[in-house]
């Protein structure tokens, strides 16, 4: 089957913010996910599409459905125990993977379901693992997250809280590790999201068409030449995505050694107490996605800085619903860090 | 001189730079209603195609796995294997797709065509198949919408570059200067030909003077001058090409694009004034247009561009455009979505015996259950089967999803003066109040506000908090009270609602002062003589109503339309936004 070209992450204009906080997600998977809202044609799903060339490679159990990691026996499917008895079976580097959801996929293939093909032609019992086995220690994509049915949703709540699929049904009992990061996109004027999804993704941002000429007259002309000549368009951007890669591969060799010192932690719990977010998910993304900076920029410690920078995305969908204040939740977490920066 | 293309010629050349250009351009949205007219432009594009081409239908009553594929029931059980059937995006693979009634698709539709667009392929998940197919087509969306109510989705309207509307004047003569030979020409061609900068610049131009936000109009605008130039064999695009690009992909995209250009054409100079024919302009939008500052036009378009941008098009029709376009949003912004959310939603539950059909979809496993116990005696019947399951109509199992009905609850407020604007800030509140309490059931709301002389749709049906800020921030107050016009307009919304399938409930906030009649004439008498007369209108539609009376005291007046509507009758004197929050979640 012919390979379709991927517009590259690098020549996408503008949108600053999205693709730093993609490449947060790739560096530190656990920051949970990423949400971008926002118009009508500024790149949302180009940029994670994008994302599956930059991902580095990491050794699988060959054969396995789950993409368990050889390191870990904490897989239970043949491929594995196969894998673990034999002395001459070697780990497959693959890229980490980046699965699609469509929005009309239903429920068998997503947690998996009873092999059908088996049962009908030999009727045996077997289970067939569905897109969250697939997406195991990579990146599940939901374009239009807010259309997404509602029974749907549940099972991802569920799954992506426990990091592991539990599958009961026709007479199957399996559970496999299901760790995914969950990346959304949507349009915000066709529906909004419910609560509790939203607190699932770690980071959550707004992006805009950019309103001068320039910009939009570069994004057509890259765009233009994309699909004139899609080959000749990524050779010329390859250098620079394999800077990107590096970049990516580096920050996670480098990420366990970021220091947090106890008054950056103190910071990001001060930050999050006067914003009245609920529960801890916000400090424990404020912190893991500003160390992931931290990384990518090749520093070894945390600062005050990295904070503020990766604050209004960690935080600006945590932020109680205040129906009758208008201020956009962006500008309340802003808002506050100007005044605790003054302070300080 | 630039863009001399007659608005005669247009049709033609959007057939073919559409057959050129096929998946690349997006598609093209042909608007207006049947007519012959029409199916001679159909079979044009359709004779401009290659011969091999495919070209399908789709109807508006598609089932999900005949458009994305799914499960071939009849092989999978005769042959005892899983066999996936192509649904028809895959079919139409490096050919066309025929949207019929493109309006009325549903949002799956909408949704799976557009990935596919998006991505080349069409990827399918469910019934126990992983399938990849490649599905690159160009869409033939035929947009029927008539009124503000219906319109294409916006989602797929940003990816369609090209647009036709159809003249009601009827014209079966639509002839191109091109023809199959020279698309094939043009189709060899259209990746070598040469695009400038300036090219871009200027489109880029044009569209932000038009108000159009998404990048892909100009991307669909170069691709057009790209196919312009193929056709005529050349290999560096001219200004005329940029020209005629713009008309096809930007100018026409604008509702009024047609008219103004014909407008343009019939006096060619001097230059008129924006035409009068372009919008039924009703008061409120020549009052906008005083309003609308003409700096702000200016401030749009840089002067470097501009002047580049214009001297492709005919001189003053970006102006006249973009006044409309400016109009056209400050109306409806976003007001796209309305019927949008009528997704199939639901949480699934045990399935019963049945056949499937369109709407009702097979379970096989559950099929496959019944049939099981059966199959050694069924097997000694009819020893031909071999392996095979045999399976009987009895077996047939279908799906069921448990769904609720979504309530649009329609909120219809007295903006005028004796009700003061205090009075709309808490209805404000209270609908913001509401939206963000009620999402998670998926209800929608919306608003009417009757003032002055007329009543107006505020806040069409949404469930976006989002959208109704940005449309209540500007809400005003004061003037008359034309409290039937508010009831009529609240009955239409009512039937659109209904229409949607979805429940309505309606919430009346006014003092009932009525004192401005259904056309528009002052006087207390005649106006409650009306208002009681749609009342009773209203009466007949069935739906729960709650009278909120608004005024210092309780009324009679409003009591009385209370029992003429068959509402409950709420006097709030001093209602604050969780009051009447609270107060409808209570009563309806």
């Amino acid at each position: 089957m012919t390979k379709q070209k991927v517009f590259p992450f690098t020549a996408i204009v503008g949108q600053d913010d999205m693709k730093q906080a993609i490449l947060i997600a790739a560096v530190d998977q656990s920051v949970g996910g990423v949400l971008v809202f926002g118009d009508r044609g500024t790149g949302k799903s180009t940029a994670v599409r994008a994302l599956a060339q930059l991902l580095p490679k990491v050794p699988v159990v060959p054969g396995c459905a789950y993409n368990a990691d050889p390191a870990k026996k904490d897989c239970d499917c043949d491929a594995c125990h196969r894998f673990h008895r034999s002395d001459t079976l070697k780990p497959r580097n693959v890229p980490l993977p980046v699965v699609d959801l469509p929005l009309g996929a239903t429920e068998d293939r997503v947690v998996g379901a009873l092999d059908l093909e088996r049962a009908l032609a030999h009727g045996e019992k077997a289970f067939e693992p569905g897109l969250l086995a697939r997406a195991n220690r990579g990146f599940l994509y939901i374009d239009e997250v807010n259309l997404l049915e509602d029974h749907i949703v549940d099972l991802l709540l569920d799954v992506a809280q426990s990091g592991e699929n539990l599958v009961e049904r026709e007479g199957l009992s399996v559970r496999h590790a299901a760790r995914f990061v969950l990346v959304g996109s949507g349009n915000p004027e066709e529906g909004e999201l419910r609560p509790q999804l939203l607190d699932r993704f770690g980071l959550s941002l707004d992006v805009k068409t950019p309103d001068d000429i320039d910009s939009r007259v570069e994004i057509i002309r890259r765009r233009d030449a994309f699909e004139q000549d899609a080959a000749a368009f990524c050779r010329k951007w390859a250098r620079r995505e394999g800077a990107v890669r590096k970049k990516i591969l580096t920050a996670r060799d480098a990420l366990p050694g970021v220091t947090m010192p106890d008054d950056i932690l103190r910071f990001c719990a001060e930050l999050c107490s006067r914003l009245g977010t609920d529960g801890l998910r916000g400090e424990l993304t404020l912190m893991r996605a500003a160390r992931a900076l931290a990384a990518l920029e090749g520093d070894g410690r945390v600062t005050r800085d990295h904070v503020s920078r990766v604050a209004p995305m960690s935080l600006r969908h945590r932020l109680r619903r205040n129906p009758l204040d208008d201020s956009d939740a962006t500008v309340r977490v802003e808002r506050l860090l100007q005044e605790l920066c003054e302070v300080a | 001189m630039s863009a001399s293309v007659s608005t005669i010629e247009l049709p033609g050349l959007i057939a073919a730079v559409m057959a050129v250009s096929g998946s690349r351009m997006g598609g093209v949205v042909v608007q207006g209603p049947a007519s012959p007219a029409r199916d001679h432009w159909l079979r044009l594009l359709r004779s401009l195609q290659p011969v091999d081409a495919p070209w399908r239908r789709v109807p508006v009553n598609v089932s999900d796995d005949r458009l994305a594929g799914g499960l071939d029931l009849a092989a999978t059980l005769s042959s005892g294997e899983l066999r996936a059937s192509r649904g028809l995006l895959a079919e139409s693979h490096r050919g066309m797709l025929e949207l019929c009634m493109a309006e009325r698709q549903t949002p799956f539709v909408v949704s799976a065509i557009c990935a596919a667009m998006d991505t080349g392929f069409i990827v399918l998940e469910r019934d126990g198949l992983t399938e990849r197919n490649p599905g690159r087509f160009g869409v033939v969306a035929i947009d029927e919408s008539i009124g503000e109510d219906e319109a294409l989705d916006p989602r797929l309207r940003d990816r369609l570059g090209l647009t036709w509307t159809l003249r009601s004047e009827g014209n079966d003569g639509y002839l191109s200067v091109y023809d199959d030979v020279d698309c094939a020409a043009a189709r060899a061609l259209i990746d070598d030909i040469e695009l400038d900068q300036s090219v871009i610049s200027k489109l880029t131009a044009i569209a932000v003077a038009l108000q159009l936000q998404s990048p892909r109009p100009v991307l669909q605008a170069s691709c057009a001058a790209r196919a312009l130039a193929a056709l005529d064999q050349r290999r560096v695009v001219s200004d005329e090409d940029v020209g005629t690009a713009a008309l096809m992909t930007l100018v026409m995209r604008v509702p009024g694009g047609l008219e103004a250009l014909q407008a343009h054409e019939a006096q060619p100079e001097p230059p008129p004034a924006p035409p009068e024919s372009a919008e039924p302009a009703s008061g409120a939008d020549k009052e906008r247009d005083q309003n609308t500052p003409e700096g702000e036009l200016d401030d749009l378009i840089p002067d470097t561009v501009s002047e580049a941008a214009q001297a492709v098009l005919p001189p003053d029709l970006l102006a006249t455009l973009a006044q409309i376009a400016m109009r056209q949003r400050q109306r409806s912004s976003g007001k796209s979505g309305a019927a949008q959310h009528a997704l199939q939603r639901g949480r699934p539950l045990a399935p019963v015996a049945g056949e499937p059909d369109g709407r009702k979809r097979l379970d096989l496993l559950a099929t496959v259950k019944a049939a099981a116990p059966m199959q050694r005696m069924r097997n000694l019947d009819n020893s031909l089967r071999g392996g095979a399951l045999a399976v009987r109509r009895d077996d047939l199992r279908v799906k069921r999803y448990q769904q609720k009905t979504r309530t649009t609850t329609i909120f219809v407020v007295d903006a005028s003066g004796s009700a003061a604007a205090q009075r709309l800030a808490e209805t404000k509140g209270a609908i913001e109040l509401l939206l963000s309490e009620c999402y998670v059931r998926r209800d929608q709301v919306a608003l009417i506000a009757f003032q002055k002389e007329h009543a107006e749709l505020t806040l069409p049906a949404t469930r976006s908090l989002v959208r109704a800020k940005r449309t209540l921030a500007g809400l005003p107050g004061g003037g008359g009270t034309p409290l039937a016009a508010g009831l009529t307009m609240a009955i239409t919304e009512v039937q659109a609602a209904q229409k949607r399938g979805e429940s309505a409930q309606v919430v009346l906030l006014s003092d009932a002062r009525a004192n401005v009649g259904l056309n528009g004439e002052h006087g207390r008498e005649r106006a409650m003589q009306h208002a009681f007369g749609v009342a009773d209108q209203f009466n007949a539609l069935g739906v729960p109503v709650l009278c909120i009376d608004t005024g210092r005291r309780r009324s009679s007046l409003c009591l009385t339309l209370a029992e003429r509507l068959s509402a409950q009758y709420l006097p709030l004197p001093f209602a604050d936004a969780a009051t009447v929050s609270a107060a409808v979640q209570q009563i309806l």
